[in-house]
């Protein structure tokens, strides 16, 4: 256990790393000259070299990375000349409303998806599953604005039943979730549907079948769990795609998160923070694959080391 | 890749060499997988729609026209003129879905070769060499799937300046990690292979090795990621030029004309439902067909 714990950090920390290179080198590749912004276009070259220099963006590249980096460990994300505020504030700001935003996007996933995954496995190449999995590869091919938008034109603007847009309440909650959640939860169905049916096939399964339990006592009793666990590895990766979902379902609902301060950065070519969510988003994938690796080892331990 | 993998290539290597038993063979392969001829249907009607746009497009997708504005200045729905209606500044909705097809195609099919190309080449090289090449890869690969996708390519194309080329080559620069874990995965499996380990015995030089003995084995998962892959990159185009930050108007793309239905839909909701019509008949068609291959060509999954 020790010796995969160690081996895990240190292959999450040298991703971390990679993850802080990228980041610094697209923003540094941003065109436009970041003292311009700061000073603005009628300040004199000598004002314009001073507060380069004090900005330290006239020295070389890999002594600018390493002080990125420094900061970076004392929790200094730097400052948006937009807003006009540290992006650390802007973002703890928001933050919580993204991560709402996401776990309900999830929950929806899960509640969706692992039901499906057991009736199309359960009832594998008969007509539900036929009409269940058309369904699922539908949802997966859904585009999520599209999505969003025929729920507020529909529901919100037709109906009057929920809110446009906006956050605060419940109600604010109910169609981005499902927005962020329909799409991605046909990947549960079928992870969950794959597993089971590798369940199903195996022999204490049908010693079970054998000794007279009934089908729905071995489907949740004995199978259940056990696919189930691929499922839950998926979580790490889910959370990367939850979190590019959020981008375009907080921007189609206008709802104040992370991800609608990352479009509107990009708009506005504010590169801190930009560079902040792309890095905040990067290290919550890489965190919860870690959470989840542990998890999986914990849960399962013969999966150990490969 | 597991030996009835291999048997089934064989198999189909000798059946094409008569006519008759090949065409047996595909109606057969599609009769059983019925998935591959619906979804390759889907895809095929995209392409035939792609090449003769012109000929189909009742109107120039970038022309404004005065009568498809009406006298309060909103768009008109459809009409005889303009049968799905116009946009917001009096452009034909359906010439513009039309030629909307070429610009998905292009960037779905040109980033996926991109990725195809980086993917497998850093996947082989990584799975055959092994040993500290596999590691840095490896590494490499993990940190580029750490990032939420969408945000990095977005972070990327704002760099880069939005445009058609741009578009297409941050997605495919990008998109390559998935590719790369799974060719090294197939390579990791067939290396071992006896003939492999006797084509090493006679002395055949890696490049040999690699060219005539491990890349015929991975071509199966990779066509079929492959496919997966333009599906998604097509949503991802959509996605970009739906925020903003992909095709550029006057340029028809099935994203920028739903941001545009996005700022109008309470006085015509018409601007949102062919182009999103026409994404999801794309994307599907692409799903179903990587489907149909992967359970044709991958036994192993989902039966």
């Amino acid at each position: 256990m020790a010796a995969y714990l160690v081996r895990r950090i240190l292959g999450a920390f040298i991703v971390l790393i990679g993850i802080s290179i990228i980041t610094f080198i697209i923003a540094y590749a941003v065109p436009g000259d970041p003292v311009r912004t700061v000073v603005g276009e009628k300040a004199s070259p000598e004002v314009v070299e001073q507060v380069r220099h004090t900005m330290g963006l006239d020295r070389p590249v890999y002594v600018q990375y390493f002080s990125y980096l420094n900061r970076l460990a004392h929790g200094d994300l730097g400052f948006s000349y937009y807003n006009n505020q540290p992006v650390t504030h802007l973002i703890s700001e928001r933050f919580g409303a993204t991560a709402v935003l996401a776990l309900s996007g999830w929950a929806v996933e899960i509640i969706i998806g692992i039901p499906l995954g057991l009736l199309t496995a359960v009832y594998n190449r008969k007509i539900t599953d036929y009409i269940l999995s058309s369904l699922a590869i539908i949802g997966i091919s859904l585009p999520t604005f599209w999505l969003g938008m025929w729920f507020i034109y529909n529901i919100s603007y037709k109906m009057g039943i929920l809110p446009i847009g906006g956050s605060g309440d419940i109600k604010n909650l109910i169609l981005p979730s499902l927005t962020l959640g329909i799409v991605g939860a046909a990947y549960y169905q079928r992870l969950v549907k794959t597993s089971m049916l590798e369940v199903f096939s195996q022999d204490y399964i049908r010693t079970a079948h054998a000794n007279g339990a009934s089908s729905l006592r071995v489907t949740f009793r004995h199978g259940f769990r056990n696919g189930v666990i691929p499922a839950v590895t998926y979580a790490g990766m889910d959370i990367a795609f939850l979190m590019g979902g959020v981008v375009i379902t907080e921007t189609v609902f206008n709802y104040p998160g992370i991800g609608q301060l990352a479009m509107q950065s990009i708009q506005h070519l504010d590169v801190p923070v930009i560079m902040a969510t792309v890095l905040l988003s990067a290290i919550c994938v890489v965190v919860m694959n870690f959470i989840v690796d542990i998890l999986y080892f914990l849960i399962d331990p013969r999966i150990s080391i490969s | 890749m597991d030996t009835s993998q291999i048997q089934t290539t064989n198999v189909s290597t000798v059946n094409n060499r008569t006519g008759l038993k090949s065409r047996n063979k595909v109606f057969k392969v599609l009769r059983t997988y019925p998935m591959i001829l619906v979804g390759g249907l889907m895809v095929f009607t995209l392409l035939l729609i792609a090449i003769f746009a012109p000929l189909i497009a009742t109107h120039n997708p970038i022309t404004q026209y005065p009568t498809g504005i009406s006298d309060i200045g909103a768009p008109k729905g459809p009409n005889s003129e303009f049968i799905f209606g116009a946009d917001s500044i009096g452009r034909d909705v359906f010439s513009r879905v039309i030629y909307g097809t070429r610009v998905s195609l292009e960037v779905g099919i040109f980033a996926s070769l991109i990725s195809l190309f980086i993917g497998v080449t850093l996947g082989v090289v990584s799975g055959y060499f092994g040993k500290w090449v596999d590691m840095v890869i490896m590494r490499i690969t993990d940190t580029m799937l750490a990032f939420p996708f969408l945000l990095f390519v977005i972070a990327l194309v704002a760099v880069l300046k939005p445009s058609i080329t741009n578009v297409f080559i941050a997605i495919g620069v990008l998109g390559w990690a998935m590719m790369t874990r799974i060719v090294r995965g197939e390579v990791l499996k067939v290396k071992e292979l006896e003939y492999v380990q006797s084509a090493k015995a006679l002395g055949a030089s890696n490049f040999v090795i690699i060219f005539k003995e491990i890349l015929p084995n991975v071509v199966a998962p990779v066509i079929v990621m492959g496919t997966l892959l333009v599906g998604q990159n097509i949503m991802l185009e959509a996605a970009l030029s739906f925020l903003g930050i992909g095709i550029q108007p006057p340029t028809a793309s099935w994203g920028n004309m739903l941001q545009d239905g996005m700022n109008t839909y309470q006085i015509a909701p018409w601007l949102i439902y062919l182009p999103g019509f026409a994404l999801l008949w794309a994307t599907l068609g692409f799903n179903l067909l990587g489907d149909g291959l992967r359970d044709w060509l991958d036994p192993t999954v989902g039966n």
